[in-house]
């Protein structure tokens, strides 16, 4: 067995260091500081299904998010490309998909629920516009 | 400058203290990222998530020279959701998905050429230990304080050290690695 705690050898600290990201998607997170204009309450991020160590190991599962802002519930399944969200309370309204610069898919709220989806995958968030005004979800990975 | 002081700077909309947070961290998050998801692609996207996410959350950091632990939990939890939809993505698709392979340039001088196998044969290696170890390890690479560390991946500071070990030794069983190391 070998120290409790061992120093990392060279070769692999050089290995690992030496893997950089691509330039233009580092690029892309640079730009993104001018475009990325938040003009709508944030909303919290109160439930992650990715974040449960059941669902973790569980890859059939599918990812489920529920988000707060005040007394507005949205909970989301992501399943693939497609977004199916429930509100707690049966709002009017709209539902909009951002992935980078653009708004991918809109749709408006049926009851409070509603399906969108698009053919581009990245960093997406949701954006919510209700009578009350619009409300956005924090950023998350649409694969 | 420190990392607090460039939230302060970005907070109050400098792009240049923005690009100066991108560059010194991105390369610790991608790293970070592709040691869960094994895939050059997915650990952009979650790489890219986190630092939108910052943006979006640039105003509530309650410990701006935090704000890198911050971006690596955030980074491991978003390639953490990438790797188990890849995982269900591939059980409905019969097709084998491999590491990718990096390769390099053809018109490296030798001494480079030679550094650049040593490096394919480590990733190589490297990518077939538990997604834990490798976590671990390019955490451990990138210098993280152990407290860091054990927030961001959920774990007891006692067991990192021994954790670490046990990756270390599995990395060195290999017979690539074996004959690496006799070099």
């Amino acid at each position: 067995m070998s120290d409790v705690d061992p120093e990392l050898p060279e070769w692999l600290v050089d290995a690992i260091v030496g893997q950089d990201p691509p330039v233009a998607d580092v690029d892309l997170v640079k730009q993104a500081f001018s475009w990325r204009t938040v003009e709508a309450e944030l909303m919290e991020l109160t439930y992650d299904s990715a974040l449960d160590d059941a669902g973790v190991r569980d890859a059939g599962a599918r990812r489920t998010m529920e988000f707060t802002l005040d007394e507005l519930t949205v909970v989301i399944e992501i399943d693939g490309r497609t977004i199916r969200g429930t509100m707690a309370q049966p709002l009017d309204g709209r539902a909009g998909l951002h992935v980078g610069v653009a708004e991918v898919a809109t749709t408006d709220l049926d009851s409070g629920a509603f399906e969108l989806t698009t053919a581009v995958s990245g960093p997406a968030w949701l954006t919510l516009e209700l009578a009350s005004g619009t409300a956005e979800t924090p950023t998350f990975v649409l694969s | 400058m420190h990392d607090a002081e460039l939230v302060d700077r970005i907070r109050s909309g400098d792009q240049q203290a923005w690009n100066e947070l991108v560059d010194r961290h991105s390369g610790l998050l991608w790293r970070l990222a592709r040691s869960v998801v094994n895939d050059d692609a997915a650990a952009s996207d979650a790489m890219q998530t986190a630092w939108l996410r910052l943006l979006q959350y640039i105003d509530r950091i309650a410990d701006p020279s935090a704000v890198r632990a911050w971006l690596a939990t955030t980074t491991r939890r978003e390639a953490i959701a990438l790797s188990k939809s890849m995982a269900r993505q591939q059980a409905s698709d019969p097709l084998e998905w491999s590491f990718d392979e990096p390769t390099p340039a053809a018109d490296d001088p030798s001494s480079k050429a030679a550094e650049a196998e040593q490096r394919d044969v480590v990733l190589a290696e490297f990518a077939t230990l538990s997604e834990k170890c490798r976590q671990l390890l390019t955490l451990h690479a990138h210098k993280i304080a152990y407290d860091v560390i054990a927030d961001t991946m959920d774990m007891p500071v006692g067991s990192i050290g021994p954790t670490k070990a046990r990756c270390l030794e599995t990395l060195r069983t290999s017979p690539a690695i074996r004959r690496l190391e006799m070099v």
